[in-house]
């Protein structure tokens, strides 16, 4: 009774209601854990949102979900029936700006199940894949470490044709491999095609998808020995996207350095492919090494290196920041990058930010009582702390103009047990697989020449405690920075933030007594 | 006709004052809503809760009802919702006064009238005696026999007592053997549980709007018979159905032109400003799952079939064709168009401002007060998004908005901070010598000066009120303000 009291909102006109203008309402949600909503994106764009949510037991075990597209205003635009077997899960949707891709997981069916539909809500294609191990699940999670924000897509639209998916497959116990499946808008098999690790490859691959258009995609790929090995060779690839063609890879390690990617892109404007990273020196392993420096190289579609550029730490960072030649900063810790941009005048911009470890006394404590009980914790004894944000301003030569330093304050992240011996490159890997840093994600506004890099943070006030913020570092077209921070105090059951379109983000909040869904656009100030 | 010239007389100062509207528009305060209202909604509510004689839940059900009702008026009161000014509302009551005086019987003593400073063309009565008209309906109508019709057409609602018995209908419907006896089964149904929780919902509620549109109909024909009585022109209720059938495209349907008003200022304008694309990558679907059917959702019969019974009972009637008072009536709601953006403003709806001051501006690009308030508007906005607060003043574009007003949202939330700064500077500070004698309009310059970072200019203004306004309304807050202070 108590849920069709709260279903019965009778209109009987007594008196008018307020509805805040900018507020959406999702309305029927039963239980959280069984709704999962994203983000669609389109040209590095934020085209709309969806909510998958069960609603409804139609067969023995069969579940009527729905699923509710909304655009970029939060405006529901299409609303879809479907049913699913029980623990279906949306995980992930694409839209390429004429149809959606949406990937469904099913933990106890273990089946993984492509679906595309046009944008009316029409089903176009599908393609179900059976038997699918637990490992399989596990290995998406480790692209996040390798991708450029740690959000693991796996899906990326191909113009308005199709779409890439990044297929992970345990091979035994410890190998794995990879493939690139091309699908159609509808599916059809005879556009497909796939491309991935080598038959006869003794490496472990990852491949991390850095952009893709209608006729290319760089596409970064990881390899190792061993799952246990911790030296990690990475490799660039120009991929041609009718067909999968590799027409071009570059290997990172030479006889000069060692290197890492943390960015790789083609980039139209200049038709050209750059690649940027950390350098090592070329008897050390990326993972465990010291990183020398930064490093930036350009590449023709032939694979042709046309320009190349080192920033050292101690020679060339050094001049704006207090840091000596493994990179560690004076105040302590390393600086991460996350993201690199390019703006209209040709500056590139890298975002990172610093992370120290410390001792947890949380941790302590933890391991001090589980050893009293004969057990551990689970727990490291030590921990990060994650500090500011740091902006790397570059010349369209790579020539580090500026380091630009924004203060957030501190946050602590527990480590789990054993981490705390990994060296800072590894550190960062996982930090970023888990989505633990306070980095949220980078957004260009293209029509206003601006770009703003996010994270989420917390701010003291006198008199008003500690508040939850989203922080904004905001590039503004003209050369300078200005910061934003919107207060995220809610009094919600759940609260969550995502990516809106250029100049906004949403908030989502979950009220629990209400079963609803209430989202808002907020306005970001640059 | 008598009363009509008597309402010449009583009109005659604030009508004179109507015909410079060309030029500007003099907000008043509104009046606090009289004491004695909240009182007599109090009492009322009380004598109505002792009259419920139905049986255990059901009685439970009402209550809960009426004093849902009862605090929700009370609340709307003590946010001064409702519009008490020296010409309008006395206006309205004189109309009363005409249905009065023409129907004796009705029970005068239990009614109250308000107008609600809402801009949406509505009217509605609460069944507890209260009838509220609304500012945007005013402003729609084009004739006085037309909003008296209206009048009577709620008045018949009270004497039907249609919403009560939609109250005791309801109460009853959810408290039936029959609705419990059915929550039962849809309990132990295995399968397409809320399936069948909402179909019951959708019928229960169909239900309900069908009564209401039996009531309608039924308050359209006892209204038409207490109007009938008054010395209105009969057609006149057929005219306001009519005008009622369009109520949902815009009064003033004709695109803004950014460029007209925002180009060539002394700050820059970007094309991509107004760059509105209709087309989407979106296809907004007409149909949901779970959707409701909006035939059977509506309150109201169609406009046309109320016209045509409307028509039917007029037509077995013989009466003379009578003036209709259209160009006075336009006066007033030509009024209301300046007071819904007064109303509107004060109410931090500071989108809607700007937006209504636009439209006016095509029809009078003199007015100090319509110049005034796009630049208080756009400072406002300002404000707003600084303390990301945007939301609150501002809607979000849609495909449910009409053409002309969505274009106008993309416009506003394609504006950053010193964009709505620099334009409400820009605009205001191109202004003739005679509008910045304006106090209003010279005060919203010397706040565009601050924030948009014009410290000499601000202060030189400033100097200028002082000088020129000596003890005027804004005097005070001139001199004490550090405008310096929130614009670093």
């Amino acid at each position: 009774m108590s849920k069709l009291k709260t279903l019965i909102l009778i209109p009987v006109l007594l008196f008018a209601t307020g509805i805040l203008a900018q507020t959406t309402s999702i309305s029927d949600i039963g239980n959280i854990r069984k709704v999962s909503s994203g983000y669609i994106i389109e040209n590095e764009e934020i085209k709309g949102y969806y909510v998958f949510s069960r609603v409804d037991k139609v067969a023995k075990k069969t579940y009527a979900y729905r699923l509710q597209i909304y655009d970029a205003n939060m405006n529901l635009a299409v609303t879809k029936s479907i049913n699913k077997p029980k623990n279906a899960y949306l995980a992930e949707s694409s839209f390429n700006g004429e149809a959606f891709m949406f990937l469904f997981v099913n933990l106890s069916k273990k089946t993984i199940e492509l679906e595309t539909y046009d944008k009316t809500g029409t089903k176009l294609g599908s393609k179900l894949y059976e038997k699918i191990k637990p490992n399989d699940i596990r290995l998406y999670a480790m692209l996040g470490m390798l991708s450029e924000e740690s959000n693991n897509p796996t899906i990326f639209p191909v113009g308005k044709r199709g779409f890439l998916r990044i297929r992970m497959q345990m091979n035994g116990m410890s190998k794995y491999n990879y493939q690139l499946e091309y699908f159609s808008n509808d599916m059809s098999k005879s556009e497909s095609w796939t491309v991935g690790t080598p038959k006869d490859s003794k490496m472990i691959e990852f491949p991390a998808i850095h952009s893709v258009s209608d006729k290319l995609a760089t596409v970064i790929i990881t390899r190792r020995k061993g799952a246990m090995s911790k030296n990690f060779l990475y490799a660039m690839q120009l991929l041609d996207m009718e067909n999968g063609e590799v027409l071009f890879e570059e290997p990172m390690l030479d006889k000069e350095y060692n290197r890492s990617v943390l960015y790789g892109e083609y980039e139209p404007t200049i038709d050209e492919v750059i690649v940027a990273g950390n350098y090592y020196d070329v008897k050390d392993k990326t993972t465990n090494g010291k990183p020398l420096g930064l490093y930036f190289q350009c590449y023709d579609k032939s694979g042709k290196q046309v320009k190349k550029s080192y920033l050292s730490w101690d020679k060339d960072v050094s001049k704006f920041l207090d840091v000596n030649a493994k990179g560690r900063i004076k105040e302590g810790g390393f600086i991460t990058l996350h993201k690199m941009v390019r703006t209209e005048d040709g500056k590139i911009y890298a975002i990172g930010e610093r992370f120290r470890k410390a001792v947890s006394g949380a941790g302590v404590a933890m391991n001090v009582l589980a050893a009293a009980g004969g057990g551990t914790s689970g727990i490291s004894n030590a921990k990060i702390v994650l500090e500011e944000m740091y902006v790397f301003e570059m010349d369209k030569d790579f020539k580090l103009l500026d380091v630009k330093i924004f203060d957030k304050r501190k946050s602590n992240v527990l480590l789990p047990a054993g981490a705390a011996y990994s060296s800072p490159t590894l550190l960062a890997y996982i930090l970023k697989g888990y989505g633990w840093f306070d980095y949220s994600y980078t957004q260009k506004d293209k029509k206003r020449g601006i770009f703003y890099s996010t994270y989420l943070s917390t701010l003291k006030e006198k008199g008003e405690g500690i508040k939850p913020i989203f922080g904004v570092i905001a590039y503004d077209g003209e050369g300078g920075f200005t910061e934003d921070k919107i207060n995220l105090k809610s009094k919600a059951t759940e609260m969550w933030v995502q990516p809106a379109k250029p100049g906004y983000v949403s908030i989502w909040e979950y009220h629990r007594k209400e079963k609803n869904i209430t989202v808002r656009l907020e306005p970001i100030n640059y | 006709m008598m009363s009509r010239f008597a309402l010449c007389i009583i009109f005659l100062i604030p009508l004179h004052s109507l015909a410079q509207l060309q030029y500007n528009y003099f907000p008043k305060e509104n009046k606090a809503s009289p004491a004695h209202l909240q009182n007599e909604i109090r009492s009322r509510w009380q004598s109505d809760m002792e009259a419920v004689s139905f049986p255990g839940k059901v009685k439970k059900e009402v209550e809960k009802l009426l004093t849902e009702r009862y605090e929700s008026l009370a609340d709307r009161l003590d946010e001064e919702e409702f519009l008490f000014d020296d010409v309008i509302f006395p206006f309205y009551q004189s109309i009363i006064q005409k249905i009065f005086q023409a129907n004796p019987s009705l029970p005068k003593e239990e009614l109250r009238f308000l107008i609600s400073k809402s801009r949406f063309p509505n009217a509605s009565c609460l069944g507890e005696g209260t009838i509220i008209i609304n500012l945007g309906l005013i402003n729609r109508l084009e004739a006085e026999g037309q909003l008296a019709f209206a009048i009577c057409h709620e008045i018949a609602h009270y004497t039907g007592d249609h919403v009560n018995e939609k109250i005791f209908d309801y109460a009853h419907a959810v408290n039936s053997k029959a609705f419990k006896q059915e929550i039962r089964n849809i309990r132990r149904q295995e399968y397409f549980q809320n399936k069948r929780l909402m179909d019951l919902l959708k019928d229960l509620s169909y239900d309900t709007y069908r009564h209401s549109r039996f009531y309608e109909s039924d308050a359209d024909s006892l209204g038409l018979q207490y109007f009938l009585k008054t010395s209105y022109d009969p057609n006149e209720a057929v005219r306001c159905m009519a005008i009622l059938d369009r109520v949902d495209e815009p009064k003033y349907p004709q695109n803004i032109d950014f460029e007209k008003h925002f180009k060539n200022l002394s700050y820059p304008y970007k094309d991509w400003w107004d760059d509105y694309d209709l087309e989407n990558d979106f296809f907004y679907s007409k149909d949901h799952i779970y959707d409701w059917d909006n035939d059977s959702l509506k309150t109201h019969p169609l406009c046309s079939d109320r016209i045509a019974a409307l028509s039917q009972q007029l037509s077995q009637l013989n009466f003379e064709e009578q003036e209709s008072g259209e160009n006075l009536y336009n006066k007033f709601s030509e009024l209301c168009d300046f007071k819904l953006i007064h109303t509107a403003y004060n109410g931090g709806s500071f989108g809607q401002s700007l937006f209504q001051s636009l439209l006016l501006l095509d029809k009078y690009p003199e007015n100090t007060y319509l110049q005034a308030m796009v630049g208080n508007s756009l400072l406002r906005l300002h404000d707003s998004k600084k303390d990301h607060r945007l939301g609150e003043v501002l809607d979000m574009t849609g495909p449910k908005n009409k053409e002309n007003y969505d274009r106008f949202l993309h416009f506003v939330r394609e504006l950053r901070l010193k964009d709505l700064a620099g334009l409400a500077y820009a605009f205001l500070e191109k202004g003739t010598n005679k509008a910045k004698d304006d106090q209003f309009y010279l005060y919203s310059l010397i706040l565009a000066s601050y924030t948009s970072k014009h410290i000499e200019e601000g202060k030189a203004y400033k100097e200028r009120y002082l000088n020129t306004f000596p003890d005027g309304i804004f005097t005070e807050e001139i001199i004490e303000t550090d405008f310096t202070i929130d614009n670093n």
